[in-house]
């Protein structure tokens, strides 16, 4: 077991430490990092609970090797919070009731949060929420909350929009 | 209330007089209890605060994981741990002799080993390991080598019943080799009398929980104590579990589940892991951690069991049900642990009137993993059966399949002979079906649903109903401790498992208190400060533990009331509690005065205002819940695949507390129901008995894109008169009748009944194509 | 979490492809990474000793034009190959294909070449049961199991291709680069895939040592037409049970240069010859297309459990050739 120095940086503070270059991501964030936010439902990349943003981008953090977080910003749903404030997407989830037992809720949140930065990352928000399972809501608040947070966010709150207008409607039989 | 109840005591039968409870003045909240209140706990939950089971870390923990079966059915011949010592961090070996003796046991006391040395299903725990790191503990299971004598396995329900290795289902040991049967009336004699009869074998598939919080729990010992972090329905089921296995008395264990992500019914009680977290701490002297991998949680004794139902109804050309004949069979598992819990019959003996049933339940003792209860258990089997069979019947006698179902409802309870709880009048399903028929349109679109022969697309309607006991009753207890500053504190022992219960019961201590909402902290499922309650399962939680608020509240608003009247000279009656404050109406003499709540504590003699208060007994009547639902849908039968248009679910569950969680809770009952009724199919396969989908890929839950386009939750608000808030449960009804409303929606569609769980693309193509030939 | 592995660091991707020709199969590159961890927990495949970080030894994540070519680097993810305008309005296919794998997270985390080279979703393989292609001698799914499996070209092995950019990249007759130990080849993207009868124990002919650099393709003329439809068990997030990528153009009047590709019902992406046959040099009309349909499936040697993707494969033929012939510049009807 190779320890190996890596940094990044996390919720806008840098973070170094030596760990494997292959521990998960997810692991690093819980066990080294501190962090317990972030959530492990099935360590395959299958359900979403792991959710962060790897340089804004979703990404299952049980599948990300932590080398490649090497230099990058990694942001967790403590990051969210700024200056005791929070975000509009968790006081949506808040009003809307988008969290029942809560365990989907962190990686669900910052699913929704990258997408709410980059509507047009996806085809809908269902598209965008489509890898985070949740067992308890049916997703209808929760698609609710996140309505709320972007009207909320308005586009002074997003992160530039793509050249492009909507993107096409999507193919596929189902 | 039943006056007596007839116990035995040390072999000697005797009665015990029900406790006495205080009259409560009639219910009729209207500043919290009604209102959508946000939930209570939303802030921990959306920061990444809550902290979990699994996020519970403590200095110097060790980690425990298990050697699991690698053969379906085996005894184990050898077992080479030589590779251990080269392991950095392994701390300690468990194998099963070291745990003769224990086991979990089900509600019939019925037993499953920790460990085994003869392993009767795939990934039975064998060994455990303990070690410094997670991963440590990874590498010591892979480090062990255990040779195995293979020995015959089956994993087909079928076969076993066949072959005679099955006992009987239900909820009382039956005698060996004999179904579990239920009799009333005589069918022989029903059938005689019925116009037609209608056969059909129904099959539903296995299912698992999937909560997205894996089983998990983390142990402590010190100073000759446990404390147990564990992702439970119930602390004190799981501290009464810990008690036995470890021997030791209540006192020595606390528990604590104050977040749990997710039960549904698999997480009742201790589990393996907890007994060799708690177990392992006081050997090691340091916390263990044992969390179970998405595998684990495929190759554990939890899920829903699959069914194969033969039903026969007979009925008379007015609708009227004469006689049902049902014979089940469903998959327990390797061990008789459980096998209550995948029987289907109930459904079928209480849902309609019907004075003549006969039902046999073989719980046959499958090569898999025994079987738990998972919302709804046999309800959600038994409807997909029933419903689907009531559809068709109304269909052969040209009756609306609402009409058939109003002109079956029972008036008395069918199994028990009671009388239904109050208020007395309609009819809690009626009305639910009566609502749905009104809000989706029903007539009119019966008229109007036509399909084109040239479009491979075929939309389609169907309807289907349930009913489930869900009254709730002691033991529940809670207590609230108003302090000088006008805050609170409630304690109640209930998990709140997603549901919002910490949010209710503070509504509840709110409404009556006058205290506000945010001013009330609860304190839950922590067995060192709350008082016992029955685990949150069977839909029983709210109707439990609110009217245990309700009088612990209760008991507080009395001394603030008595307090009050003194400081503003008024008589109790008069006064208003709300919003922190007491109000005593202005008149023309005096304008109206408010003093804070806070105040009057401030003047009790404790300098705190406590109450306590203990779940009363329920009256001798059924207590039923109620649903039903509406379903849309469009089918390519080219395709195979189902689109739903429109869903529309309907609850009667008493009094609404909380709109809400309320809404939350039928929502989220339907999509798992549709997790059921689409995809979900937990497969073991028949050639080498291995679980082949354990994992979230290949065993599909709903997605948010399962979502209904157009999905309407509406409650018929109708407090029931069986306790003191008018609430009963809600958690298993909603995802009853939803298979059977989208088998028939699709029978609707394409004519072909669809007998056979789940609903998918494979599952409708086949049966298409076996309607053809 | 162990972790078998050691990471190595190269100055090229030639050093890195003599590296591991010469380990011989104990040693693999670092892409994105996600079947290797879902691997590792599983130890349902064997996991290699050593590994090569490959997006620190090149740019590997481009997508741009150059020589009349669409050039995209095999690191590129597909959420990149979503968004990309270019892809879009000249490779249309691809960036439906892209849109339709896994969740928003999997096609930011995952790579082209990674996604082209997964290794089949079959649940035998995947939960460690013994099959040829775990070093076992035979295929469990031929006599068990096969809901999910081949209904064409099986035999040893049943699993199928599940790529679902792959599919819409053999349509767009994309083509290869290959950095080998020694040097570098192109290779058209219909020659990866391997038939089971040549070699049941992998999907593709790449050896030991050799590593995709980048995907090249020719960018359509608006003479075409072209889709990527896919049928899903579960809405959102789920493997193909039937796909199907398409592109023909209008020549003269006629269907012409069809060029169309199955996907979860064979071991490789499978050509319906009978079909395109059928179709192929037709004049225009909607009427030409049911009959090609009907052929679609002509062939198949269903399994036990698997019969019922023959309808589907048919509709959805059709499907993908009604919803592209709306899009054609010119019909007659």
């Amino acid at each position: 077991m190779d320890k190996a120095p890596v940094s990044f940086r996390i919720n806008g503070k840098t973070w170094s430490g030596s760990v494997h270059p292959l521990k998960r991501l997810l692991d690093t964030i819980r066990e080294d990092v501190g962090l317990t936010g972030t959530k492990e439902g099935c360590g395959e990349g299958e359900c979403g609970a792991c959710t962060v943003l790897l340089d804004g981008s979703p990404v299952m953090s049980c599948l990300v090797p932590t080398c490649q977080a090497e230099g990058k910003e990694v942001t967790t749903i403590e990051g969210l919070v700024r200056d005791g404030e929070l975000h509009p997407m968790q006081d949506c989830f808040i009003q809307e009731g988008g969290a029942q037992c809560g365990i989907c809720t962190p990686g669900m949140i910052m699913a929704a949060v990258a997408y709410a930065n980059d509507p047009d990352s996806a085809e809908d928000m269902r598209e965008a929420l489509a890898g985070n399972l949740c067992r308890c809501t049916g997703y209808t608040r929760i698609y609710e909350a996140v309505r709320c947070a972007m009207e909320k966010m308005g586009d002074s709150g997003r992160s530039g929009k793509k050249d492009e207008g909507s993107r096409k409607k999507k193919a596929g039989a189902t | 209330m039943a006056d007596h109840t007839e116990v035995t005591v040390e072999g000697r039968k005797v009665r015990i007089r029900s406790s006495e409870s205080e009259p409560l003045p009639p219910y009729a909240p209207s500043v919290s209890v009604g209102h959508p209140v946000p939930r209570v706990d939303a802030v921990d939950k959306v920061t990444g605060r809550a902290v979990f089971s699994t996020d519970v870390r403590l200095p110097n923990m060790a980690h425990v994981r298990f050697v699991r079966s690698t053969r379906v059915h085996a005894r184990v011949k050898s077992i080479d741990t030589a590779a251990l010592s080269s392991i950095a961090g392994f701390l300690a070996l468990v194998d099963p002799l070291e745990m003769v003796g224990k086991s979990l046991k089900d509600f019939l006391g019925r037993e499953l080993p920790i460990l085994t040395d003869e392993p009767r299903y795939f990934g039975e725990e064998l060994l455990a390991v303990c070690a410094e790191t997670e991963s440590a503990a990874r590498q010591a299971v892979r480090a062990i080598r255990v040779e195995y004598e293979d020995m015959p396995f089956t994993v087909d329900p079928e076969e076993c019943v066949k072959a005679g290795r099955f006992v009987g289902g239900g909820w009382s040991r039956g005698k060996p080799g004999r179904p579990a049967v239920y009799e009333r009336g005589d069918v022989a004699k029903g059938f005689a009398s019925s116009d037609q009869i209608f056969e059909r074998t129904y099959r539903t598939a296995w299912n698992v929980h999937a909560s997205l919080e894996p089983h998990a729990a983390v142990a402590s010992f010190e100073n000759d104590r446990w404390t147990v972090w564990e992702s439970t329905q119930g602390v004190f089921s799981v501290r009464d579990d810990l008690a036995a296995l470890l021997a030791v008395p209540s006192r020595r264990i606390r528990v604590i589940g104050t977040y749990m992500g997710g039960g549904f019914g698999g997480k009742s009680g201790a589990g393996k892991y907890t007994f060799l977290a708690a177990y392992l701490s006081k050997k090691l002297a340091r916390p263990v951690r044992a969390v179970q991998d998405r595998s684990e949680e495929f190759f554990s004794p939890y899920g829903r069991p699959p069914s194969i139902q033969k039903l026969k109804v007979g009925v008379r050309k007015d609708g009227r049900i004469m006689a049902i004949e049902q014979m089940g069979v469903h998959a327990t598992g390797a061990y008789e642990f459980g096998a209550e819990w995948g029987s289907a019959e109930n459904m079928l003996t209480e849902m309609y009137a019907c004075d003549h049933v006969r039902t046999q339940s073989y719980a046959a003792l499958t090569n898999t993993p025994p079987s738990c209860a998972m919302r709804a258990p046999g309800h959600a089997q038994g409807a997909f059966a029933l419903e689907q069979m009531i559809d068709e019947i109304a269909h052969a006698l040209s009756i609306d399949p609402v009409e058939i179902r109003l002109k079956n409802l029972p008036s008395r309870d069918p199994e028990s002979g009671k009388t239904f709880a109050g208020p007395a009048g309609v009819h809690g399903m009626a009305e639910c079906l009566k609502k749905g028929a009104e809000l989706f349109a029903w007539r009119k679109k019966t008229s109007e649903t036509k399909n084109d022969p040239a479009t491979p697309v075929k939309r389609g309607i169907g309807v289907a109903a349930a009913s489930w006991s869900a009254g709730g009753g002691p033991p529940a207890s809670a207590t609230l401790r108003l302090f000088s500053d006008g805050t609170a504190e409630l304690a109640v022992g209930a998990a709140d498992i997603g549901t919002g219960t910490r949010t209710v019961l503070a509504q509840i201590a709110a409404e009556e208190t006058g205290l506000r909402v945010d001013d009330i902290r609860v304190i839950n499922a922590d067995t060192d400060q709350t008082s016992y309650t029955l685990p949150s399962y069977g839909s029983l939680t709210l109707a439990s533990a609110g009217p245990a608020v309700r009088r612990a509240s209760h008991a507080c608003r009395r001394q603030i009331l008595a307090l009050a009247e003194d400081v503003l000279q008024a008589p109790a009656k008069s006064l208003t509690l709300a919003d922190g404050k007491v109000t005593r109406p202005g008149s023309k003499k005096k304008p109206a005065e408010s003093v804070a709540i806070a105040e009057f504590v401030s003047l009790s003699p404790s300098h705190e205002i406590f109450g306590r208060g203990d779940r009363e007994g329920n009256p001798d009547v059924a207590i039923k819940a109620y649903a039903a639902q509406f379903a849309a849908v469009s089918v390519n039968v080219e395709t195979g695949v189902v689109a739903i248009d429109e869903w529309i679910a309907v609850n009667e569950s008493g009094r609404v507390v909380n709109p809400r969680t309320f809404e939350s809770q039928q929502i989220g009952g339907v999509t798992m129901g549709l997790g059921m009724a689409l995809t979900e199919d937990r497969v073991f396969d028949g050639g080498t008995g291995r679980p082949l989908n354990p994992n979230f890929a290949d065993y599909k839950l709903p997605t948010i894109q399962v979502q209904p386009s157009n999905f309407i939750a509406v409650a018929v608000d109708r407090p029931t008169d069986a306790n003191v808030i008018g609430a009963k449960g809600l958690g298993e009804p909603p995802i009853i009748p939803t298979a059977p409303a989208l088998a028939n929606a699709i029978h609707s569609a394409t004519g072909v009944r669809i007998d056979t769980l789940p609903l998918s693309p494979k599952g409708i193509l086949d049966a298409l194509n076996r309607a053809k030939s | 979490m162990t972790y078998p592995f050691k990471i190595e660091r190269l100055a090229s991707l030639q050093a890195a492809a003599r590296r591991i020709a010469d380990l011989q199969g104990r040693a693999a590159i670092l892409g994105g990474g996600l079947e290797l961890l879902d691997f590792a927990r599983s130890g349902a495949d064997q996991t290699p000793e050593i590994l090569i970080p490959i997006r620190q030894i090149a740019p590997m994540s481009y997508i741009e034009t150059r020589s009349g070519e669409i050039r995209i680097g095999a690191g590129t993810s597909i959420a990149e190959i979503a968004d990309s305008t270019g892809i879009r309005r000249v490779a249309w296919p691809l960036t439906e294909s892209a849109n339709a794998v896994g969740s928003s997270q999997i096609r930011s985390q995952s790579t082209l070449a990674g996604n082209l080279l997964q290794r089949p979703r079959c649940w035998y393989f995947r939960n460690g049961i013994s099959c040829f292609k775990n070093g076992g001698n035979t295929c469990p799914a031929a006599t068990g199991d096969n809901r999910y499996h081949a209904i064409f070209g099986g035999g040893p092995t049943y699993s199928v291709f599940q790529s679902d950019p792959g599919l819409a990249l053999c349509a767009l007759q994309a083509t290869l680069v290959i950095v080998s130990p020694d040097g570098e080849r192109t290779m058209p993207v219909t020659d990866l895939y391997v038939d089971p009868k040549q070699d049941a124990s992998r999907e593709h002919v790449l050896k030991p040592g050799e590593i995709i650099r980048e995907i090249r393709i020719t960018p359509l003329t608006d003479r075409y037409v072209g889709t990527f439809m896919k049928i899903r068990e579960r809405s959102g997030f789920d493997f193909a049970t039937v796909s199907i990528a398409l592109i023909y153009n209008n020549f003269h009047g006629r269907f012409k240069d069809i060029r169309v590709y199955l996907g979860g019902v064979a071991p490789r992406p499978y050509v319906p010859e009978k079909a395109l046959n059928q179709i192929q040099y037709k004049k225009l009309g909607r009427g030409e297309i049911p009959p090609a349909a009907d052929l679609a499936a002509e062939g198949a040697a269903p399994l036990e459990h698997n019969a019922y993707k023959i309808p589907m494969v048919k509709r959805l033929f059709r499907e993908a050739f009604e919803v592209t012939y709306e899009k054609l510049s010119w019909r007659p009807d």
